[in-house]
This record gives structure tokens, C-alpha cells and sequence, in this order.
């Protein structure tokens, strides 16, 4: 049986667990999730344990409100926040030690769930609060009763921190040297929702939310050169068939290619890396046109880089690009009648339109020149539109005159076919935010961006941006990080903290260079290094065991040691003989203090001498202002060869 | 018993035959605790948080998550250091022990162990003897902690080691050293049954006998007094000292009791043996003197704590009954 003030104690440890491993997964849950959780922890906290029932009625209604919170969808989050809703609950339910070890053990799954969401540093930072919290609790309550250290906090933090930093050259070399694993075993389970962002699909409006999406998409850090703002294009997928209303691509669409365009050592290349933020969707994006394609990744018939698995965790990889379109390849008669292909019953007026300009013009050139010219001086960028109607081009392009990217590459795609030119729409990437600290390039979610590529005879798919030719601010620079292109000097709408926040971008950008992006590959190089070629497991193995071992050993030697106390009256003595060692006139080992005094004949040694001896020894005892006095005169008293010549 | 247990129970008494796992001679006291000495094993609650955190780490390097593998990684060596606290934690203490007090049947035996600390962190232990166990707290200061051990049965008892345990510092595994003792304890017969009746128990000797066969020791020799017997007179001792000594008996004491087992034939065995507890000891409290008289054994008439322990002893070491 417990006593009422362990019990007390108990549930605030319990209470205060579960809230510090719910932290870190708190960022990702919807809130109206981490609401309830932050409730029923300081109920834990406040109330003693209620009655079964009502902790049975309180589980039944957290999981209505789970499935609430996550639009009554199941995945890999939902996972998530149903476990950090049973920690919260179980804190409830905590009413004796068995139910603590339960909450100690299963707790240490929240911040493992937080991870699989998100491995940034802060994350990090959090889970190791933790992790710390966790080792607290368990300090206090390993003996079976509860042994809160009243009065003596600061010898228990200072041994967690003496515990925490012996752990990490363990925890390194655990890291670095750990035999990892090429190809996953089973695969993630998915998340509740797909999200926004680009997809095999660009319906009208579906955008809105992704446009103002302030979230990292993914860093590039170009090798060598840095192409023009206005040629920095991040390809994602590329959208073929149009139905009036939508642009999709098919499943078709995605295969790899069977012979991929020449893997060319093209001295133009511009050679850069990217790090890509989970998507869970299969796209890459790569700049313009890809000159090769990193294993396991491939590139699909329209040059877009595909992956078989979703991406699902920051995901790196090295690419090499040209910005100017293979004009060697020719155009399949099948990708043709896709690229003409548009429905002929609506849009009459953009259709009429069309044909009237390319007849007008000589060449798909001229035609292209006038629709451009004339989208850029009429037409306007806004983010605030109307849902579309049945005839949404005819709309856009003679009475509304205003959208956004979406608007402009779906008409300008229309107004091509019209006329009997193939083109296409292109979803992806544009602009992009320079961190002043790493020299990479940050792009967002809001930098999302969808243009046309026409195919012209002889030139391959050419790019034309219609919207760039309204807004260019608006789509080579994100307005708050634009960029002169000169010397690459920001400006524009930032505050004090911008700074701060570029740096712990750039931190973040290491963190996911050094390690979130350590793999099996890269560990293979690491022992490479050592001088292992074609490292084992086995190999591996013994050369993790020897150096945990080792550092095993070194921990276990370091702490073995016990602390000597000293008196600040011994240590100043010491420091005086010392000073007198110096001069080579120390004291022997044989040597009493006073003996050591009478050698040196000197008054003030022996005086000093005498009151140390009796202090240390005999059975003086002295106050502390003159233990204070005694000190100041060995710390004033010079080594110097003898008093009296 | 569930199968799980007779398993466990089994799994024990196989492990202990082993020679290795052995009590080994008695230790010289005081005993420092060396490295060798210490046996570091999961609890249970280690085991659970292992088994969990090696999930956690494989589902870590199956999706390749370094930040999740990091942390797990830091666990891992946290829980690691402290294996490494709990053995230090006993490494260089020094223990005594005394040599426990013989008891009554039924009274816990009391084996009292003086520790030394090696450092100033206080520190939770407990002393082990098979299912007993005593919680203490070791500080900066020498202490001594005092293990009852519940006894139930008379006779001689052997307590081969007690082991000092502790969980800490994260009650993750278990840390233990032994501390051979190789004590033997009598346990003396637990004393019950009617009081001493002095009426009763008076011997059946006492009339009619010289007082030289009433006891057959003498008890010391003294000068002569005219009036003394001259069979009395120590001859040897006389002509050694030059004076003339005689041997003093003990007066034959009416008041002298022999209890015997004989005279119990209407008690159980076991009750026969705390009977004649009892009255060796309300003897020895009333300051009389008494024999004893059991099958096998005859103890002649005396007091004193040492014929009491003779006594007492006599009577826990007799066979048992079947």
C-alpha cells in the first residue's frame, strides 16, 4: 500500500511524464487533439484517480474525438495520436507503481512516433527533454517507492548530466557504426491525409491552400554555378489531359522510361543537391531538364524524377542538370495527340480566338509572341478568384483577366491546342530563398508553381511561363525574399527575428546533411575510411563492440572515482608548498609541516606552519574568520630562499 | 503454483547446484567489496524497458530515421550507464557482520551488518536472505542495518551468505554482492507449556543420600575446620599446600531440580521439548539449579548462562520425531 502524500507524489510524476513525452508529437496533432491531451494530463495532475467507469467513458469519448480530429481517417498519425491519448488516459488511471513502470515504458514511444513525423532538430531537442524527464522518473521511483530528493536537486541534476554526457560518445558511436539497414524491411504505413501540394492532378482552387503554405518543400545546394532566378524551374509532375475543368496525368505517366536520355557528362551541367521534406507522394523535383537519375530514383518519359516508394522522410539526393530541352528527341505521334488533345464543346470563344491568331501569325513563334504580350498587358495576378464555371478559360481570358498560375498555364495550354500547337502543363517549383548563412537555396510550399511547355519543331518542349510574364515578382522572387540578381542581396519584407530564423534554417539544412541523411551508403564510405572495403555486418558489429567496450570501460573508470572534499585551508597550503617546490626548496615527503618550517627558518612560514599543524591535527578549533585569516596569510606568503641571511 | 513458477523454482534450484553459483568459505571481515564480487542482472522492469527500446530501435533502422535511432541510441547508453552506477555503487564498500544471537523458535534471528561507505550519495539497499529483506539507506556516515530472518523450527541453523542489493540509480537492473557468512545459529525450542511447579518438578533424589552422591562433582576445596569428616580431607592437596584442605560439596539442596524427559510421558515429543525450554529457563530465572535429563543426554545440575545454553542447546539439537 501506498502512503496518500506517495500516491500524491506518484500521480504528479505520472501526470508530468505523460505531458513531456506528448511535447514533442504535440506540434504535428491537430489541436483540437493536443487540446484534449494537454486537459486530461492536468486532470491527472489536479484530481485524484476517478472512478473505472468514468475513465472507461472518458476513453470511449477521447477516441470519438480522436476520429473527429482526424476527419474519421486512419493512418500513421492518427497511430500517433491515439497513443499519446492512452499515455494521457493512463496517467489518469495511474494509481500504484505498476501502473507508473506501464506509463515509464510506454511513454518512450511518443517521441519515437514524433520522429517518424518530423526529424528536426527541435523535435529532437524535445524528445530529449523527454528523455531526461523519463530518467528522472525513473530515478525517483526505482526502489519501488517514490523518493522525491527534497533539499538535494542539485546533486541529482548534476549526476543526470553527468550521466547524460558519458552516454553520448556511446550514443556516437551506437550511431555512426551500427549496421543500418539498405532496403526497409516493411514499409511506413501511410498518413490520414494525402495533404496538399502537387499531384497527379491540378484541380481549380486546390492550389489555395498550398500557395500559402509557408512550410519548407526542400533545399538545394547548388555545387558550382547558380542558374538566373529566371531559370530556376523545379520540374514536379507534368500534367497532360485536360477536361475542361482539371489536368491530369495517368499512372502510365509515371513508369520509368526504357531508355532514359543519355546519362551525358555535359560540361554545362549545373551539378546541385537536394533535400527533400517528406511528401508522401512520389515525385521529386529536379531542375529543367535532369541529366541523370540516382539509384533507386528514375526519370519518366516527360523528365520528371520518380521514386517507386513515396517519400515519406527527408530524402537527399544528387542531380546534374542543362536548362535548355534535348532538341535531338522528336515527339511520339501518341504524346502528340495527348499534347493537342482538349475537349471541343467548351471555351468556343478561346477556341475562335486561337485559330484566328495562329492564322494571323506566320509561325507558332509570332502566335506565341502575341499571346504573351497580350496575357501581359492585360491580365492580372491575384490569389482572390472565383470557383470556376463550366467555360472557365473563356471566363478567365475575356471577362475575369486575373488569377493565378493555375489559371494562366491551364488558358495558355488551351489557347496552344487551339491552335494546333502541343503543349502541356508543367506543375513544380519557382524562386526560392537564399540562406544567407549555408549559401543553399530554400523553397516553400507557397513557391508551388505550374507552367506550360510547348513543343516546337526543332526546339524540343519550351518553356513559357505566362504568369511570370504578369507577376514576375510574384513568381521568380516570393515577394518577402526577393532577390536583386546581381550579388543576390535580399530585401523586401523582413523583420528583426528573420535572421534568427535563417540561422536555425541553416542548422536544420547541416542537421539534415550530417545526419538525418546517414545511410546504409554513406556508412559504407565511413568504414571505407577506417580502411574497411565492402564492410560486413559482422565486421561492423565487432568494431562497435570493441569501441562500446572501450568506451564502456572509460565511463565505468572515470566514475569509479570518488571526489575528495578538500578543505580551502588544505588546498591553500598546498598551493604555498607548492610555490616552495618551485623554487626547489619543497617540503619532503618525510617531513612535518613544522620541521619543514624550522629548515626554511622563516618566522611567518613557522607561524603559519604551527597554526595549519594544530588546525589540521590537533584538536584547535578555529572559527571561521580566523580560518579566513589563516588563509589570506598562506595565500600572501612568498616562497622566497630564506627569511633570515 | 502456476507452471510459470514451478518453472522459475526449478530453473533456481538447477542454477544453485551449479558450483559456481555456490556459497562460498566464510569471509575474513571486514569484507571491501572488490569487482569480482559483483553480479549485475535486468529486473523486471528492465527487461520490459529492453524490450522496448530494441523495438523502437529496429523500427528506427528499418525506416532509416536517424534522428528517432539517435535518440534511441542515446537511451540505450543511458540505461547502459546505469548498469555501470549500479555496480559501482557497491564496489569499495566495506561490510562486518556480527554473529547473530541464537533465538527462540518463532523469534526472528537478527544478523546485524555495520557498512562503510565509499562515497557521500546516499544510496538505497537491502539486505537479502532468501526471502527476507531489509530496506536501508546508506549515507555519508558508517551504518548498520539489522536483517531478521523468521525462523520457525528448532535445531541448528546454517546461513551460508546474505547478499546486499540494490536497484538504483534507475531500478533498471539489479546489482548484488555476497557476503559469505557460513554462521551457525541454534535455534532453540520454542518454550511453552505449564509453568515451573516447584513441588512438582523437585527431584526424586534429595532423601536419604549422602550429599556426595547427590552431586557428584566437587565443588571446591576449602581449609579444614575441626568437625570436618576426615574423608573429607583433599590429601594430595593438603600435603601440596602444606594445610590441611577438604573438598566442599555442594549442599544438597532439597531445592534442586532435575528436569526430566521422563517425567513428560503424557506430552507430544515437540511438546515434551518447549516444556522442558520453559523450565530451563524459569529455573534459570528463579535462580535455581537444574539438570536436565533427555534420551541420549544428561546434563548434571547447575546454573549459570552457560548451563543454560548447554541446556537450551541440548534440547534444539534433538532428533526429530518422525
Amino acid at each position: 500500500m501506498h502512503t496518500d502524500i506517495q500516491l500524491y507524489g506518484l500521480r504528479k510524476l505520472a501526470a508530468g511524464l505523460a505531458l513531456i513525452a506528448c511535447l514533442a508529437l504535440m506540434p504535428q496533432l491537430p489541436v483540437l487533439l493536443s487540446s484534449l491531451i494537454a486537459a486530461l494530463v492536468l486532470a491527472a495532475w489536479l484530481l485524484p484517480k476517478p472512478h473505472r467507469l468514468l475513465i472507461l467513458f472518458l476513453m470511449l469519448s477521447s477516441m470519438a474525438v480522436l476520429l473527429l480530429a482526424f476527419n474519421g481517417r486512419f493512418g500513421r498519425d492518427t497511430a500517433a495520436g491515439m497513443l499519446a491519448l492512452m499515455i494521457a488516459l493512463k496517467s489518469i488511471e495511474t494509481a500504484g507503481l505498476r501502473d507508473l513502470r506501464a506509463l515509464q515504458g510506454f511513454s518512450l514511444f511518443l517521441p519515437f512516433a514524433a520522429m517518424l513525423g518530423n526529424q528536426e532538430p527541435f523535435t529532437l531537442i524535445l524528445a530529449l527533454a523527454n528523455i531526461l524527464f523519463w530518467w528522472f522518473a525513473l530515478y525517483v521511483s526505482s526502489t519501488g517507492e517514490l523518493r522525491l530528493p527534497h533539499g538535494r536537486w542539485r546533486p541529482v541534476a548534476r549526476l543526470l548530466a553527468k550521466q547524460l554526457l558519458w552516454a553520448l560518445p556511446m550514443a556516437a558511436a551506437l550511431f555512426w557504426l551500427f549496421p543500418r539497414i539498405s532496403t526497409p524491411l516493411w514499409s511506413l504505413p501511410g498518413l490520414s491525409n494525402q495533404g496538399s501540394g502537387l499531384g497527379d492532378s491540378m484541380k481549380p482552387g486546390q492550389w489555395l491552400d498550398t500557395l500559402t503554405d509557408d512550410r519548407i518543400a526542400f533545399r538545394v545546394q547548388f555545387e558550382n554555378t547558380v542558374p538566373a532566378p529566371s531559370e530556376r524551374y523545379w520540374r514536379g509532375p507534368v500534367l497532360w489531359d485536360f477536361d475542361g475543368l482539371q489536368w491530369r496525368r495517368n499512372n502510365k505517366d509515371n513508369q520509368a522510361v526504357l531508355s532514359p536520355i543519355a546519362q551525358m557528362n555535359d560540361k554545362t551541367a549545373i551539378a546541385y543537391t537536394v533535400s527533400l521534406e517528406a511528401t508522401e507522394k512520389n515525385y521529386l523535383p529536379v531542375l529543367d531538364w535532369p541529366r541523370n537519375a540516382p539509384a533507386p530514383y528514375y526519370l519518366s518519359a516527360e523528365n520528371s524524377l520518380y521514386s517507386g516508394k513515396r517519400i515519406q522522410k527527408m530524402t537527399q539526393y544528387q542531380m546534374r542538370s542543362v536548362l535548355t530541352p534535348d532538341a535531338t528527341v522528336a515527339l511520339d505521334e501518341a504524346s502528340r495527340q495527348r499534347a493537342l488533345a482538349y475537349p471541343q464543346g467548351f471555351n468556343k470563344r478561346t477556341q475562335a480566338l486561337a485559330q484566328q491568331w495562329r492564322a494571323e501569325a506566320g509561325s507558332d513563334r509570332a502566335y506565341i509572341a502575341r499571346i504573351m504580350a497580350w496575357i501581359e498587358s492585360d491580365f492580372a495576378y491575384t490569389l482572390d478568384t472565383d470557383l470556376p464555371r463550366i467555360n472557365a478559360v473563356d471566363d478567365f481570358l475575356f471577362t475575369d483577366k486575373k488569377g493565378f498560375c493555375q489559371h494562366f498555364s491551364s488558358s495558355f495550354a488551351v489557347l496552344m491546342r487551339a491552335a494546333g500547337i502541343p503543349s502541356r502543363v508543367v506543375t513544380g517549383y519557382v524562386g526560392g530563398f537564399r540562406n544567407p548563412y549555408g549559401g543553399y537555396w530554400v523553397l516553400y510550399n507557397k513557391d508551388a508553381h505550374a507552367w506550360n511547355e510547348v513543343w516546337l519543331e526543332g526546339e524540343g518542349w519550351v518553356r513559357f511561363d505566362a504568369t511570370a510574364a504578369v507577376a514576375p515578382e510574384n513568381i521568380l522572387d516570393t515577394i518577402n525574399t526577393r532577390v536583386s540578381v546581381e550579388d543576390e542581396q535580399y530585401f523586401g519584407e523582413r523583420t528583426v527575428f528573420s535572421p534568427l530564423f535563417d540561422y536555425s534554417d541553416f542548422i536544420t539544412s547541416r542537421w539534415n546533411d550530417w545526419v538525418v541523411s546517414f545511410n546504409a551508403e554513406r556508412q559504407m564510405e565511413l568504414f571505407k575510411n577506417i580502411g574497411i572495403e565492402q564492410a560486413q555486418r559482422w565486421q561492423m558489429l565487432a568494431v562497435l563492440l570493441s569501441i562500446a567496450g572501450i568506451i564502456s570501460y572509460a565511463v565505468f573508470v572515470v566514475a569509479r572515482r570518488v571526489p575528495t572534499v578538500k578543505h580551502p585551508l588544505e588546498r591553500a597550503w598546498q598551493k604555498l608548498l607548492a610555490r616552495y617546490n618551485r623554487i626547489g626548496l619543497g617540503k619532503a615527503e618525510h617531513e612535518t609541516a613544522l620541521a619543514f618550517a624550522q629548515r626554511l627558518a622563516r618566522p611567518e612560514l613557522s607561524v603559519i606552519a604551527l597554526a595549519y599543524t594544530q588546525w589540521r591535527y590537533g584538536k584547535t578549533t578555529l572559527c571561521h574568520d580566523a580560518q579566513n585569516a589563516l588563509r589570506q596569510k598562506m595565500q600572501q606568503h612568498r616562497a622566497e630562499p630564506s627569511g633570515t641571511p | 503454483m502456476s507452471r510459470l513458477a514451478r518453472t522459475k523454482q526449478a530453473l533456481r534450484a538447477w542454477l544453485k547446484s551449479l558450483r559456481w553459483f555456490k556459497p562460498g568459505p566464510r569471509d575474513a571481515q571486514p569484507v571491501r567489496i572488490a569487482n569480482r564480487r559483483i553480479y549485475v542482472i535486468p529486473t523486471q522492469f528492465g527487461l520490459f524497458i529492453g524490450f522496448a527500446l530494441a523495438a523502437l530501435n529496429l523500427g528506427s533502422l528499418n525506416y532509416n530515421n536517424n534522428a528517432a535511432l539517435l535518440l534511441g541510441f542515446v537511451v540505450i547508453s543511458l540505461c547502459n550507464n546505469a548498469l555501470i552506477s549500479g555496480h559501482l555503487s557497491l564496489l569499495g564498500l566495506q561490510l562486518r557482520s556480527q554473529t547473530p544471537a541464537p533465538v527462540f523458535a518463532g523469534k526472528p534471528l537478527q544478523i546485524q551488518v555495520a557498512i562503510t561507505p565509499r562515497h557521500q550519495e546516499p544510496q538505497a539497499f537491502t539486505l537479502r536472505y532468501a526471502e527476507h529483506q531489509q530496506h536501508f539507506t546508506l549515507g555519508a556516515e558508517e551504518s548498520s542495518a539489522c536483517l531478521s530472518i523468521a525462523t520457525h523450527q528448532r535445531g541448528a541453523f546454517l546461513i551460508d551468505r546474505i547478499s546486499l542489493n540494490t536497484v538504483q540509480p534507475l531500478g533498471l537492473a539489479r546489482a548484488w554482492c555476497y557476503l559469505n557468512l557460513q554462521e551457525h545459529v541454534w535455534i532453540y525450542p520454542h518454550p511453552a507449556g505449564k509453568a515451573l511447579n516447584t513441588w512438582l518438578a523437585v527431584s526424586e533424589y534429595g532423601q536419604g543420600r549422602s550429599a556426595r552422591q547427590k552431586s557428584e562433582q566437587p565443588h571446591h576445596l576449602r581449609e579444614y575446620r575441626s568437625g570436618d569428616s576426615r574423608k573429607q580431607i583433599a590429601w594430595k592437596a593438603s600435603a601440596r599446600s602444606g594445610q590441611l584442605q577438604v573438598r566442599e560439596y555442594e549442599p544438597a539442596s532439597a531445592d534442586d531440580l532435575l528436569l526430566d524427559w521422563a517425567q513428560l510421558a503424557d506430552l507430544e515429543y515437540e511438546a515434551r521439548i518447549s516444556q522442558l525450554c520453559l523450565w530451563v529457563l524459569q529455573a534459570e530465572q528463579k535462580q535455581r539449579r537444574y539438570g536436565l535429563k533427555i534420551p541420549g543426554k544428561q546434563i548434571a545440575v547447575g546454573a549459570g548462562e552457560t548451563h543454560q545454553r548447554h541446556c537450551l542447546e541440548a534440547l534444539a539439537g534433538m532428533p526429530y520425531a518422525h
